[in-house]
């Protein structure tokens, strides 16, 4: 399924954000999912479900003034 | 000494606040915030690069430190928001500092849209400190509209060149009930100094640190830098002294 | 927040102590100060400061040339009513007092209002006695409406009043507020002002600042010197000159110097602030406040007033008649609410006032409606 992951168009076989970020090899607790527009706690993360045209972007924090 | 700095119901003794842009390693993160005694630091917020490794800038922080999430990125206050929400969200409490930036030639804030997130924020229980173009009318604006204290900048972001909007930043400190933090321009620590000289509560101080050959070591100058100047501005120099020239005396005629 | 939590700060403080324990370089290290604070302005209230005089009127001088240039505004009184319900045991329109009792008709104002037109002067300061059930706020918002049809410039000396009917007077034309707390201090002002609902003093204390929050331009302050220590008088007025300065930075805020002289009651003043405590006082607080205001009324003699020219006054009254309606025609039996010592007609105030080398200001703004 066709998703936009950090605005760019991603295929994915993931079925839910949790999946997702285990796919892309990320550090689940370094990182931060907005899912459609809001921000996804973690612990839902399991139980959001990912479906065809979704917006997520996955954002951590890094060194800034 | 009892000085302490309140910001948003949290208490600093050490008044220089450092960044964690620009380090070439972060391992000099904690070394720096251990030599200046800096008890809050900022941090932003980026989309993931999936192609690089992802190192964790929070690791690089002691849990005792207040963490500053920017909105750096920004061009308006909508976006500015929208960060400060997903930081809150991500666990990094409740301080947020506001930096919009639409200008990309010097890097100045845009106060307007500064003041409406600022607002916003404010009314959702965020302890806002925005970053800003020094105009006291605008201070005041600021006050009113729930800010916890004014980061008015020295001069251009990384310029280094220290205290050029001196007179207006003077008077924002004289006449504005919050902290007021100078931030931005600082480039040596005498110019850390003569902000605490003048009654800045804070200073924020990020490049100037962080590009040193000697971070750690810098971060220590600026720290003893701006204790220097809050004590002399607590013991309250003397002033130079003003002779004024009347030619002919004015109260003669009470003899 | 109110000035009377910036009162409370001082229930306790040893002003005879600290007043007696300042040097001389104490005083000096003030006079120079940039940017001196409440310390200072006791420094330069205190005894010691007497003998600095000289040094003060220089710096006055000054800070007042650097702030308002060579400019001196002009103002006139008009007392439209003396009916009063107040007490005050020094005053000459105080309710019991047998005086005759005057209120203008709006015919009556006009006519004065013409009279002081011919003056030049653009600045009308309106006073009733405090009556509000006699001449009340129904009596003063259709003369305010008459005048602000001759003066772009009223301010108001009448009764404390709420935000709410100072906003109202606004739109009706005024834009300036005088008010005197007469005494700071809480147990001489319940003596002197024994009944009437100025013996509230929290209502009057915080009557300036409702007058900056209604929007006024301008806010006249003082105390009248005679019924309290001169010295803690003049230093509570100076810290509620510097809040309402500080709180309103829309607001001009100014400072009057009113000495008690011979009035109606007889009343011997318990207190006597001396012509060199006079200029002690005006110096220090154009050094304390150097974007003040200092207002000197006719209240003081000629020549002293000419005197002051140079010590860091910025505003006068001239021409002054005290008695309700006196410009048009004066009566024999009426009776002024204090006694005038400067006699002089605005014409000769207006050439004095060039001969020294200053510009009088007969109109300073209008506001656009």
């Amino acid at each position: 399924m066709e998703i936009i992951l950090n605005g760019i168009s991603y295929r994915t076989n993931s079925e839910s954000i949790f999946g997702l970020i285990t796919e892309k090899g990320l550090n689940p607790s370094t990182v931060v999912v907005e899912f459609n527009g809001s921000v996804l706690k973690k612990e839902f993360w399991k139980d959001q479900t990912i479906a065809e045209n979704d917006r997520i972007e996955v954002l951590n924090f890094v060194g800034g003034g | 000494m009892n000085d302490i700095l309140k910001i948003g119901g949290r208490e600093f003794t050490n008044r220089l606040f450092t960044g964690t842009g620009k380090f070439r390693s972060r391992s000099l993160i904690p070394e720096m915030l251990k030599a200046s005694g800096s008890e809050m630091i900022t941090v932003a917020l980026r989309r993931v690069d999936f192609d690089a490794g992802n190192e964790n800038i929070l690791e690089f922080i002691p849990k005792h430190i207040t963490l500053l999430p920017n909105t750096s990125g920004a061009r308006n206050c909508d976006e500015a928001v929208r960060i400060a929400r997903i930081a809150r969200e991500a666990g990094m409490g409740d301080f947020i500092k506001i930096e919009i930036i639409t200008e990309t030639k010097y890097l100045m804030p845009d106060n307007d849209e500064t003041l409406k997130a600022t607002k916003i924020l404010a009314a959702e229980g965020f302890i806002v400190l925005p970053y800003v173009m020094p105009d006291l009318t605008y201070s005041y604006k600021l006050v009113d509209a729930g800010a916890a204290a004014v980061m008015p900048l020295g001069s251009a972001i990384g310029s280094n060149r220290g205290l050029k909007m001196k007179e207006i930043i003077e008077m924002i400190i004289e006449n504005i009930d919050l902290p007021v933090v100078v931030d931005a321009g600082i480039g040596r620590p005498s110019q850390a100094a003569e902000a605490m000289e003048l009654g800045a509560d804070a200073v924020l101080v990020n490049t100037a640190i962080s590009i040193a050959d000697d971070p750690v070591g810098m971060g220590r100058a600026f720290s003893m830098a701006v204790q220097a100047g809050r004590l002399a501005y607590l013991a309250r120099m003397g002033e130079e002294s003003k002779t004024a020239n009347a030619s002919s005396p004015l109260t003669g005629f009470l003899r | 927040m109110s000035f009377l939590h910036e009162l409370e700060k001082y229930e306790n403080f040893d002003f005879e102590g600290y007043f007696n324990s300042v040097t001389a370089d104490d005083v000096k290290k003030s006079i120079g100060k940039e940017k001196p604070g409440a310390n200072d302005m006791l420094n330069l209230l205190s005894p010691a400061a007497e003998e600095f005089l000289e040094e003060m009127a220089k710096r006055s001088h000054l800070l007042t040339m650097q702030y308002f240039g060579g400019t001196i505004s002009l103002y006139i009184p008009l007392y439209i009513s003396n009916y009063c319900s107040n007490g005050c045991v020094y005053c000459g329109f105080s309710a019991g007092n047998k005086i005759p009792r005057k209120m203008l008709s709006m015919e009556e104002i006009e006519t004065e209002a013409l009279s002081i037109k011919k003056t030049g002067i653009k600045h009308l300061l309106v006073l009733t006695g405090e009556a509000e059930e006699k001449a009340g706020f129904d009596y003063i918002k259709p003369a305010i409406e008459l005048l602000s049809k001759h003066f772009p410039s009223i301010s108001v000396e009448m009764f404390p009043m709420s935000t709410e009917q100072y906003a109202e007077l606004k739109k009706c034309g005024v834009d300036g507020l005088t008010v005197y707390q007469e005494v700071n201090d809480r147990t001489i002002y319940a003596q002197v002002h024994p009944f009437g609902r100025k013996s509230d003093y929290n209502w009057r204390l915080e009557c300036p600042e409702r007058g900056a929050k209604a929007g006024f331009r301008l806010i006249n302050i003082g105390a009248l010197y005679g019924l309290g220590d001169v010295r803690k008088e003049a230093f509570f007025n100076a810290m509620h000159a510097k809040y309402l300065d500080d709180k309103y930075p829309d607001t001009e805020i100014a400072v009057s110097f009113p000495r008690i002289n011979h009035s109606e009651g007889n009343f011997k003043p318990q207190h006597r602030l001396s012509d060199r405590s006079f200029v002690q006082f005006l110096t220090a607080f154009r050094i304390f406040l150097p974007r003040v205001g200092l207002n000197v009324s006719t209240r003081e003699k000629a020549d002293f007033r000419d005197n002051l020219l140079p010590l860091g006054i910025t505003r006068m009254s001239a021409g002054s008649i005290t008695s309700v309606g006196g410009y048009a025609e004066s009566e024999e039996d009426d009776v002024p609410q204090f006694d005038i010592s400067d006699n002089r007609s605005v014409t000769e105030t207006i050439s004095m006032i060039k001969q020294k080398g200053y510009q009088p200001v007969l109109k300073d703004w209008e506001m656009i409606k």
